[in-house]
């Protein structure tokens, strides 16, 4: 009669205690402390630092990754793990677009565009959620694959912009602004409002949480896999349409290091790579964290190779810290 | 510590194999333990019983030195010890059996038993047949029925258990420790088990037995140890205890009915499952459910109750037969079809197919009534709000937060957030595997009494339970499953424990 199995030991649930709580709260804004440091040490280290130029250039050479980083924030919170084929995404679209371009006219090859990424990403997400390959290896094929297809495309060659508009768009500003920066705004505001306020955001945390829980619980997780892969793949292609904008040309190896930077950005920012949990202002902070670093080692004269270095311990560091916190 | 109730069996005799003494253990947040003691003396069957979280289990890391205690003494032979390790508390005669078993599956039977100790000959290598010869007669001194040859893999539950046995025996313990060692067994493996724990009693090996079961603890213990919240209620020789008075100390009130069945009016039919069959592991599985009544799924473990359960719901596929819900036949290809059918399923193992830990109570909650709740994919807290709020005041969640994550709250508390998801969710048919495994009395209870409103409610529930008082207490009916099949259909009025174990034991109902 009372017989139970044992292994499930527990009564009463644990109250979070002062210092308990404390620490929780350390965890979840110990990395916006971070960034502020990094501010101030800026300022400290470079009279340039602080300045709006400097800053606007931050986010500029930042502005590619940051796309990349909201496509694979969907991507690590469903579980799907990484999609290293953001780089055959943001060439594509940029190839894609200005190809058609003189024919379609701006807008008709900015849809192009990022209709060839969202192509690759449905490749990644049918094969990765419907017929469940391993996420790492699949995108590591489709981005040699598509960036191979378009080698052949361009035959090697390089495509440049032949619209005035279209050259200028991204570096342009309003408001003082570049339009590259509104534009990842817009797309972090669609990404935020899609993981908090849509049903298919809500999935995306369950799926990458307990995937067989979910799928018990009838949410359609191949739907939320391949969805995923697509957004992931729409969001490098519209950073890759930017980024032939402001090259004014497009080249197979556009986006190259670019999946590394976003998981960097991703992970630094703290969101779990395991799936589950994860933010877009968490994902902000991790791509301005990784801008304001590399723009720190540029001013204080440190070399290209020293600061890979420092990105790849950060990621390392931050995976680790990931698994210590969730034990 | 003195305790008013602490009886020696023995005043003047040997000193104990083992004798603890005001053992006191906290955790942040928890007092797991205060002030306990436990006596032990060789060639005894000790059963230390209480409900979950009563601190069995850390008492029993303390003597295996897996925790450290804050407070208290542990005297072995008269000798006082004290270890920092479970190593050096191996190293001085404890033998721990873990309700988890340690056995690498690929390996044979005297592998496992002799892992890291294997005996060798020149140049390191493995002596196989010392091996296998050593293996063997140690499994005939514990009567164990089992080839020292054979994989790990290839032995059912019980015989792996008894791996485990020969192993920790083989280390020569003086005190032998057994978490909870009936739960995964067959009557017919407890009673070889029991066996052998005769055999190792009559050594003078001093066998602590952990166990909910307390049919078992009467049947084999000499001593029986009651804590209940971390504290000692009693310690008695088994001749004088009853199992209600057993019951009586765990709980620490008179529980009389635990599983009084609510009084429901029976309905039309609303699930029917027509010959659902899948190869090798059931076949042939028909069966209606009304509305409102508590079907009972009954049988051994591995007769196939819950793989029936996990394909008519979609989690698993099935080769024929059919499905329908108030007479309209559904379709389930996997589980979004069958939640779409307005079913529901409450799985054996809630951590793994229920609930996802890291999320809130809220996004657990609403997690099956997620696009019912949206406005054209829209939705926002304020649009769950109700439903969750509903569902805490409803299940008594403790404590009552949506925003607390599902890992903090305790195992009762968790399982209503499961049945609570599918309660949102206004389900036709709920699947119940093992509703209240891992949760306490008084947990348990409640879940009991949900479900009676559920069924109140015109659900049709189909009940899987290994605790046969569950079942017969629960049900309205009891289906009973052999190898895969229905040996036996029994209405709630004809069903008692002898016949069900009859259909179960693939003796059908000779005697009916």
């Amino acid at each position: 009669m009372l017989a139970t199995q044992p292994g499930v030991e527990s009564t009463t649930s644990v109250p979070l205690t002062g210092s308990a709580r404390t620490r929780t709260l350390i965890q979840n804004y110990a990395i916006f402390l971070v960034f502020i440091v990094l501010l101030l040490l800026g300022a400290l280290l470079s009279d340039r630092f602080l300045s709006t130029q400097n800053l606007l250039n931050i986010g500029q050479s930042v502005a590619f990754t940051g796309f990349a980083a909201l496509g694979m924030l969907f991507v690590t919170s469903s579980g799907g793990f990484v999609d290293l084929s953001i780089p055959a995404s943001m060439a594509a679209s940029g190839i894609i677009a200005l190809a058609v371009m003189p024919t379609l006219g701006v807008l008709g090859g900015i849809i192009a565009g990022v209709v060839a990424g969202i192509v690759i990403g449905l490749v990644n997400g049918i094969l990765i959620g419907v017929f469940r390959t391993n996420p790492v290896l699949t995108t590591l094929g489709t981005n040699v694959a598509a960036i191979g297809i378009s080698l052949i495309f361009t035959q090697g060659d390089i495509v440049y912009s032949e619209n005035e508009f279209f050259s200028q768009f991204a570096q342009d500003r309003t408001l003082g602004i570049p339009h590259t920066l509104w534009i990842l705004a817009a797309v972090a505001v669609v990404a935020h409002v899609i993981l908090s306020n849509t049903v298919l955001g809500r999935w995306i945390y369950p799926t990458g949480g307990n995937y067989a829980a979910a799928r018990a619980a009838g949410v359609p997780v191949r739907r939320v896999m391949v969805s995923v892969f697509v957004i992931c793949a729409a969001f490098s292609a519209i950073g890759g349409i930017l980024l032939a904008s402001i090259n004014e040309s497009a080249r197979s190896g556009a986006g190259a290091g670019q999946e590394f930077n976003a998981i960097a950005a991703v992970a630094i920012g703290g969101n779990s790579i395991f799936g589950g949990a994860g933010t877009v202002p968490r994902t902000i902070i991790g791509v301005l964290i990784v801008g304001v670093l590399n723009n720190l080692m540029i001013l204080l004269g440190i070399p290209a190779e020293s600061q890979n270095i420092v990105k790849g311990a950060l990621i390392v560091g931050a995976v680790f810290l990931d698994l210590r916190l969730r034990k | 510590m003195t305790h008013a109730s602490t009886e020696r069996a023995d005043q003047a005799g040997p000193p104990y194999a083992l004798e603890m003494t005001g053992i006191s253990k906290r955790f942040p947040g928890v007092q797991a333990l205060a002030g306990v003691d436990l006596r032990v003396f060789g060639g005894q069957i000790h059963a230390v019983v209480g409900e979950n979280g009563a601190g069995k289990s850390t008492l029993m890391k303390i003597l295996a030195g897996a925790y450290g205690a804050d407070a208290g003494s542990i005297v072995m032979e008269g000798r006082p010890v004290a270890f920092s390790s479970p190593h050096e508390s191996q190293a001085l005669g404890v033998g721990m059996v873990f309700q988890e078993l340690n056995l690498v599956a690929d390996l044979s039977v005297a592998e496992n038993i002799y892992l890291g100790r294997q005996p060798i000959r020149r140049f390191g290598i493995v002596d196989r047949r010392g091996l296998r010869e050593q293996a063997t007669a140690l499994l005939a001194s514990l009567g164990a029925p089992i080839d020292a040859t054979s994989l790990v893999r290839d032995l059912s539950v019980g015989q792996q258990q008894m791996v485990e046995i020969a192993k920790v025996y083989s280390q020569d313990p003086r005190i032998l420790v057994l978490d909870e060692p009936t739960s995964a067994l067959t009557e017919h493996e407890t009673d070889i088990l029991f066996a052998t724990l005769r055999r190792l009693r009559s050594e003078g090996i001093a066998i602590i037995f952990i166990s909910h079961r307390l049919k078992e603890v009467l049947a084999i213990a000499d001593q029986v140890t009651v804590l209940r919240d971390g504290k000692l209620v009693g310690s008695r020789p088994i001749g004088e205890l009853t199992a209600a008075e057993i019951v009586k100390m765990m709980v620490g009130r008179d529980v009389g009915d635990l599983f009084p069945k609510a009084v429901v009016d029976i309905g039309d039919v609303v699930l029917e499952v027509r010959g659902y069959s899948r190869s090798g592991v059931f076949s042939d599985v028909s069966f209606t459910v009304r509305a409102g009544e508590v079907l009972g799924l009954a049988g051994l473990v591995g007769a196939g109750r819950t793989e029936v359960a996990r394909s008519i719901f979609g989690l698993d596929p099935h080769d024929a037969g059919e499905v329908r819900i108030d007479g309209q036949r559904v379709r389930v290809r996997g589980p979004r079809d069958a939640v779409k059918a307005h079913m529901g399923y409450v799985p054996e193992d809630r951590k793994k197919d229920g609930l996802v830990l890291g999320l809130s109570v809220r996004s657990n909650t609403v997690l099956s009534v997620l696009s019912d709740l949206a406005r054209v994919g829209w939705i926002t807290r304020r649009m769950e709000t109700p439903t969750v709020d509903a569902m805490i005041e409803r299940f008594r969640l403790r404590p009552p937060d949506p925003e607390r994550t599902v890992a903090t709250l305790s195992g009762g508390n968790q399982q209503k957030v499961v049945m609570g998801r599918w309660t949102v969710a206004t389900p036709r048919v709920l699947f119940l595997d093992e509703p209240t495994r891992g949760v306490d009395v008084g947990a348990k209870a409640e879940i009991h009494q949900l479900m009676g409103e559920l069924a109140r409610q015109g659900v049709a529930i189909v009940m899987i339970s290994s605790e046969l008082p569950e079942i017969l207490s629960a049900s309205d009916r009891i289906l009973v499953l052999h190898e895969g099949r229905i040996t036996a259909e029994l209405p709630r009025a004809e069903a008692t424990e002898e016949r069900i174990m009859m259909a179960a034991t693939g003796q059908g109902l000779a005697a009916a």
